[in-house]
Order: structure tokens, then C-alpha cells, then sequence
């Protein structure tokens, strides 16, 4: 299954926790800058929503790069 | 318009006194003018701790239309907020459900930490950008009420501005002092609600006073005899009644609840049932205690929660299952008088009604604290708009 169709699916059950890891997927498959920091968050809001253990990693990258707080 | 009513003749002494009138049970605009002079502006209950044992649980809660939800945070601290987001005023908690990380807004996407921080605002400067010179997270924090936590139960303060919660409950904490025990809520067994097609003060007054339970509770009244009880009159503050005879349950082994420890003798056989005004109701005894939370829903309907409390974490849960039934069923009784007391109020011609100096000392209790909180709120107003003018 195509990776855009996974996001789709885990959106559609509500399984933050897999959004998580298929966003941050999603952001280490493009080069574009300012394409893997949408996906980035994306991966890091749902991450802070459910207390993943991939927040810190992800709350990291976004402050290095200078688009988190 | 705002309808004023005659709050002189409820404030005069109980002999002379007549009841709050008509529209103060019936009439919308004196429904939202006591939302603000009686409920949002006092420390107000709201619900219970044991409805959020753990922690991340959160509950939303319409609290006279006033959207808010309660919150266990990671520090294990019970707290109040306005459930609606900062950003567009999104509805943050739709569902009773355990927040495991933040809050997030089912909108844009901005999350909160239970402690109400605005922590993350997604794309807010573009896409892949979290941050924008002009959005101030500091400043954007969830707005927290006002709550102080007494028996279980979250009290609120809506307005920020009453006097704490110990001086205000005073009287009543130093009065049951010694049952300031730990409580143990009873579990799915230890709760049940009712609605009430009636005004919420209507249950504040069925509840206070004792001259109705040969009538309305028969059953009650064999062991519990009107004569055996006698009134708690606090003005200001609170009303009910105490008993002296209270009788402990059994189950069919004769076995009793535990007692709360350390009790003085009066507590053998006495009991008592106290209305914390505004809105709720306690009952203590030497083995259980309970609180009912009247959460209004309009000016003729009201949705009464009660819990059960226990000493013991792990109380007989046969009784328990009886107690509940016990009260459910006393409870049950009261809802035909509250019903046709808020459908007597129609009657035009009814003037609020005369009291019984010996027997309704604890409504009239109540009436003159409705009447003394209502007419302050007025004068302030009163004064504001002079000033404005």
C-alpha cells in the first residue's frame, strides 16, 4: 500500500500512534526542506497528542531547524 | 429585559418573610441573573474527583451552558478549564477520554498540556513552521477556573473573584471537622442521577428541612421520627437537619459499613444533611457520607449527580448495592414534590409562600441568602452603571 493511502487509512481509524510513525516516514522520503518539516510536524503533533516516545526526538529536529519553540 | 423582584419581604425575619417569588423559578432573565449572582460569582460544585481517577482523565462538563472540562494533570492535580481552544474557539474535549500526552484541538491542531500550556501550534507561521513572531504561547494558555477540592468535590469559582474557599466554607468544615477522613468513593455502585424536571433551588429546599419526611418518606420516618431531628440554620451560609437516631444498614449477616475513625459519640446515632449553598447537598453519618451536585439545566430542569462515600477502600459490596438503592429510592420520592412545587409556581396569584417559624427556618435559610446574594449583585450593577453613565 502506497504510504499516502496508510495515512489516509490510520486518519480514518483515528490510530494517532501509527500516524506518528508514517508522517515521520513521509518526512525522511522527501529532500525539500520545507516538505519534510510539514510532514515533521505532523508526525510530532500527533506524537505529543498520545505521549509518544518519538516526541522528544522529533520536538529536537523541528527546534534545530528552527520551526519549534 | 431584566425583571426585578421583591427581595425585601424574602429577607425579613422568617415570621413576617414570604418565599422568593414566582419569576425567580420561572422567568428566564432571573434565571441567567442568578447564574451570575448565585452560582458563577460563589464557590459552585461542579462534579467529583473519583470521575477522573486517573491521571490524563478528563470529563467535559456544560456548566449552565458555560463549556468547561475537568482534568487530572501529570502531577496528579484535579483542574478546571474553559474547554475551548485559544486559537478559534474549538470545543477542546468533546468526550469523557484519558489524555495520555496533550490536548489537542480537534481543529488546527494546537495542543495544550493538562496544566493548560499552550505547548505546539502547528504550521502557525506557513506549512512546516511552528512558530510566528506574533503568537505569544505565554499568553495563550488554556483559561483555567477557579477550583478548590473539599469531600471529593471540585468546587469552582467561575468570576475568580470570591473569597477562599476555607473562609467562605468555614463554618461548615470546622463543623464536621472529625469527618475529614479520607473517603472512598463507592464505585458504579457508589453513584447514580436523576433528572428533575424543576428549578434547582427547589432541591436546595426539599432538601434542607425535615417538616416533610413524615409525609414524602413514610419509611424513613418509622425509625427516623420527625421529633428525632432538629435544624441546622447557618445564616449566610448553609441549612439542613441532623438526626438522632440514624441506624447503621445490615446485610442479612447482620455485618455493618466500618465506621470513619475516631468519631465522638454524638456521631453514634447521629446524622446529618447539610445544603452548601449554592448547589450541593451533604449527608454524613458514622459509616458513609454522600454529596448530591444539582447542576441546573434551565430554570425547570436540573440533573441531580450523587456519590456514595465509604471509609474503607474496599466496603461489603452487597451493601453498598442496598445503601444505593436505599437513597436512590428516598431520593426518588423527593422528585413529585420538587416537580409540582416548580409546577405550583405558575400560579399567578401565589406570593412566594408563608413559612413555619418552628419548622422552615433552614428555606427560609435559604431564600434569605438567595434573596441578600441576588440583591448585592443589583446594587453593584446599580453602581456601575452610575459610574458609567
Amino acid at each position: 500500500m502506497l504510504l499516502n493511502n496508510k495515512i489516509l487509512e490510520a486518519h480514518q481509524t483515528k490510530n494517532f500512534s501509527l500516524l506518528v510513525e508514517l508522517y515521520q516516514e513521509a518526512a525522511e522520503n522527501v529532500l525539500a526542506v520545507k516538505e519534510r518539516n510539514f510532514f515533521r510536524v505532523q508526525a510530532y503533533i500527533y506524537a505529543l497528542e498520545v505521549g509518544h516516545h518519538l516526541t522528544p526526538i522529533l520536538y529536537k529536529q523541528l527546534v534545530n531547524d528552527g520551526v519549534e519553540e | 429585559m431584566q425583571k426585578k423582584t421583591n427581595l425585601e419581604l424574602v429577607k425579613q425575619n422568617i415570621s413576617k418573610a414570604n418565599g422568593l417569588s414566582n419569576e425567580h423559578y420561572i422567568d428566564q432573565s432571573i434565571f441567567d441573573e442568578e447564574k451570575n449572582s448565585i452560582l458563577f460569582n460563589q464557590w459552585a460544585g461542579l462534579d467529583v474527583c473519583s470521575e477522573i481517577p486517573e491521571v490524563g482523565d478528563s470529563k467535559p462538563i456544560d456548566f449552565m451552558g458555560l463549556p468547561l472540562f475537568i482534568i487530572r494533570d501529570t502531577q496528579n492535580v484535579v483542574r478546571v478549564f474553559q474547554n475551548t481552544c485559544r486559537h478559534r474557539g474549538m470545543i477542546l474535549v468533546e468526550q469523557t477520554k484519558n489524555i495520555q500526552g496533550a490536548i489537542r484541538c480537534p481543529y488546527h491542531s494546537w495542543c495544550y498540556s493538562t496544566e493548560g500550556k499552550l505547548v505546539s501550534t502547528p504550521h502557525v507561521g506557513g506549512p512546516g513552521q511552528n512558530t510566528d513572531k506574533y503568537i505569544d504561547r505565554s499568553k495563550l494558555s488554556l483559561v483555567e477556573i477557579r477550583s478548590h477540592v473539599w469531600r471529593d468535590v471540585i468546587w469552582v469559582n467561575v468570576d475568580g473573584a470570591a473569597k477562599p474557599f476555607e473562609e467562605v466554607m468555614a463554618s461548615t468544615i470546622k463543623r464536621w471537622r472529625e469527618l475529614d477522613q479520607n473517603l472512598y468513593h463507592g464505585g458504579e455502585d457508589g453513584k447514580f442521577s436523576l433528572k428533575v424536571k424543576g428549578n434547582w433551588k427547589l432541591a436546595v429546599e426539599n432538601y434542607c428541612e425535615s417538616y416533610h419526611l413524615p409525609w414524602i418518606h413514610p419509611g424513613l420516618n418509622s425509625y427516623s421520627r420527625l421529633e428525632d431531628h432538629y435544624n441546622i440554620v447557618k445564616y449566610g451560609s448553609h441549612s439542613g437537619q441532623g438526626s438522632l437516631v440514624y441506624k447503621q444498614l445490615t446485610d442479612e449477616k447482620g455485618q455493618t459499613f466500618p465506621d470513619f475513625k475516631n468519631l465522638s459519640r454524638k456521631w453514634a446515632t447521629g446524622a446529618e444533611y447539610i445544603a452548601l449553598y449554592p448547589n450541593v447537598l451533604l449527608g454524613v453519618h458514622r459509616d458513609h457520607a454522600y454529596v448530591i451536585i444539582l447542576l441546573p439545566l434551565s430554570f425547570s430542569e436540573t440533573i441531580e449527580n450523587v456519590h456514595i462515600y465509604y471509609s474503607q477502600p474496599d466496603a461489603n459490596p452487597s451493601l453498598k448495592k442496598k445503601n444505593k438503592k436505599q437513597w436512590k429510592e428516598i431520593f426518588e420520592e423527593d422528585i413529585f414534590v420538587v416537580e409540582g412545587m416548580q409546577a405550583g409556581r405558575f400560579g399567578i396569584k401565589f406570593d412566594g409562600g408563608r413559612f413555619s417559624p418552628k419548622m422552615d427556618e433552614p428555606t427560609h435559610c435559604f431564600h434569605d441568602w438567595v434573596a441578600s446574594k441576588v440583591d448585592d449583585f443589583r446594587n453593584q450593577n446599580r453602581q456601575i452603571a452610575s459610574v458609567t453613565e
